[in-house]
């Protein structure tokens, strides 16, 4: 007589239950092309750049010097290796909540011809994701649109928006933001 | 080492710089009928009143730039001057003579004027 036992026979083994959660995050179809991304917070948001556009990702420590006469979305200018570069807040373009000043990290990014210290709220992850994982992007009101050309859906929390680098510093160089 | 002879001064909570070599008289009280105070040039907010007035000259004329606090004429090291991004340089709210900035150790930044940018 075997004794009873209290599992459901058709369940997992906790070691299969593990392995199997541990190859869905680290398994790579070596046939998909991948994407290499940036991950990051925003205004309490999920966003995401593309690696291709970000140079270097700084803890944000750095003396930032208010120019004057610069609009809200420019923060001012750092001091970066003998380079003067500017860096922006993307709050004020994509509708966020304003953040707190000097808080969070810096991405050096470079798209649309310039180079800017991008402010975020704090880094997430820097991986790479299957271009299946990337779907188009929907129900996006009219202040993002422009802006996002994806959305990421990597894990059960809320789907990461992937951001155009170009169209970003772009609309500062028109003068938005 | 290379250097540039500034004359440094004071505007809003800031401190500026011009070429020396724009800048034909330094006075206490400004004596030509063209005047411009440099904080209401630059829309700062906070400035004290103007304690001196610099000579410059454009293409109408001497006038007179008034700025605040102390006045000083530096040779500042060539490669501690810098531009400002361009990002920044294309906003039409940045005045056009506000051209690049000027690091010094142990002080705030000085940002470097453009003196035929300027005009009352």
């Amino acid at each position: 007589m075997t004794a009873p036992t209290m599992s459901d026979p058709s369940a997992l083994g906790l070691g299969e239950a593990l392995a199997r959660q541990g190859e869905a995050h680290t398994r790579v179809d070596v046939d998909e092309p991948a994407r290499q991304l940036v991950l990051f917070r925003l205004g309490g948001q999920r966003f995401a750049l593309p690696g291709s556009a970000v140079r270097e990702i700084l803890d944000g420590q750095q003396s930032v010097y208010f120019v004057p006469g610069v609009p809200d979305g420019i923060e001012g200018v750092i001091h970066l290796r003998g380079a003067i570069e500017s860096v922006i807040t993307l709050e004020r373009l994509l509708d966020l909540p304003a953040p707190p000043p000097g808080a969070g990290m810096l991405l050096l990014v470079h798209a649309a011809g310039i180079r800017t210290g991008v402010r975020i709220e704090a880094l997430e992850d820097v991986c790479e994701v299957g271009e299946s994982t990337l779907k188009p992007p929907e129900a996006l009101n009219d202040t993002l649109a422009p802006f996002v050309t994806a959305l990421i859906h990597r894990d059960a929390r809320e789907a990461i928006a992937l951001l155009d680098a170009d169209a970003l510093l772009g609309a500062f160089q028109a003068g938005q933001g | 080492m290379d250097h540039v002879s500034l004359v440094v001064f004071e505007a809003g909570q800031h401190r500026f710089a011009l070429e020396a070599s724009r800048v034909r008289r330094l006075s206490s009280t400004p004596s030509h009928t063209r005047t411009a105070h440099l904080a209401r040039l630059l829309n700062l907010e906070g400035s004290a009143p103007a304690s001196r007035w610099l000579t410059l000259v454009d293409g109408e004329g001497a006038w007179e730039l008034g700025v605040a606090g102390s006045t000083k004429l530096i040779d500042w090291p060539a490669p501690a001057l810098y531009p400002l991004s361009e990002l920044v340089l294309v906003r039409a709210s940045v005045h056009p003579a506000l051209i690049g900035i000027a690091f010094e150790r142990q002080h705030t930044p000085c940002w470097l004027l453009a003196a035929d940018r300027l005009t009352p």
